[in-house]
């Protein structure tokens, strides 16, 4: 791999490629499957988007700690009103786990509550979708990175 | 019966006997020869292109190959700019590509291709190289009457 087509790569996925990655795309390289390239840049990335739930949800996903989550909220809830009215939100379906700020807050709650951090990341990844690099991307960024087309 | 439409066609030619590979998102020109439906069609305003080629890993199912034709001496000598993947210059056609590592020989039939162009491949989205050694043949042809 070029430091060009590494520089390209990089800039797609806004971080920096690990060894292994590295290691693997550059196998990759010399017949250009992008496809396969675009495979190993798309593993484990997730985006986040609006998704409103309920006390259902909590209790769904957050299973067997949903309950005590609750009751946290609502005991943290009569001293913090912000924590009050995000019960309220919950209560009427409408708490939005994709926001960042609430996504901040919950992460927040787990670092200092850590026999629920696990609840409270399955609560989180109810936001989360795939969010994969398509291989046409890959193309572009490689082909102006090698010369081959100016866009 | 006599008279009845039929299709006439003409010579075949290679526009490109073994072209270098092409990337994804990248076109490269069939460049052993141009194409004049004067000189070469018997003045057949129709064609049908022939592109044989494989991929060294299967391609992504029914994307394509785009075919380009960069129309030349339209103003006395002055050509058509050559075409870019953003930008056809004269769209020909496509051939849709199949999932498979053995030789794909695909065609194309185009009515009133340019009287005089060179012709280029886009590999558009196809998400794997086409491999070196690819080939592109014209047939010019038209249609009359039989005798």
């Amino acid at each position: 791999m070029t430091p060009n087509q590494q520089s390209a790569l990089e800039g797609l996925i806004s971080r920096s490629l690990t060894g292994d990655e590295i290691a693997a795309i550059d196998l990759l390289l010399p017949e250009r499957n992008d496809v396969a390239i675009a495979a190993i840049l798309s593993t484990g990335r997730v985006k986040t988007q609006p998704t409103p739930i309920g006390i259902g949800t909590v209790l769904a996903v957050m299973a067997p700690s949903g309950g005590e989550f609750l009751n946290a909220l609502e005991s943290k809830g009569a001293t913090d009103a912000n924590v009050k009215w995000a019960l309220k939100m919950i209560e009427q379906q409408t708490f939005d786990v994709g926001h960042a700020v609430t996504r901040a807050q919950l992460e927040a709650f787990a670092g200092a509550t850590p026999e629920m951090a696990a609840a409270v990341g399955a609560l989180l990844a109810v936001a989360e979708v795939a969010d994969p690099i398509h291989y046409n991307a890959v193309s572009d960024v490689l082909n102006i990175a090698e010369g081959l087309v100016t866009l | 019966m006599s008279n009845e439409a039929i299709v006439k066609p003409g010579t075949q030619k290679t526009l490109e006997a073994s072209g270098a590979a092409i990337v994804n998102n990248t076109l490269a020109q069939a460049d052993d020869a141009s194409y004049s439906i004067a000189t070469d069609g018997n003045y057949y305003p129709d064609a049908r292109f022939v592109l044989t080629g494989t991929f060294a890993t299967a391609p992504t199912e029914n994307t394509t190959l785009v075919l380009y034709a960069r129309p030349l001496n339209i103003d006395g000598t002055a050509d058509a700019d050559a075409p870019e993947t953003t930008r056809p210059t004269q769209y020909i056609g496509v051939f849709a590509v199949n999932n498979v590592t053995t030789a794909q020989s695909l065609v194309l039939m185009a009515q009133n291709v340019p009287w005089e162009a060179n012709y280029y491949i886009h590999n558009n989205g196809t998400g794997q190289t086409l491999s070196a050694g690819w080939k592109l043949l014209v047939t010019p042809c038209t249609i009359g009457p039989a005798a």
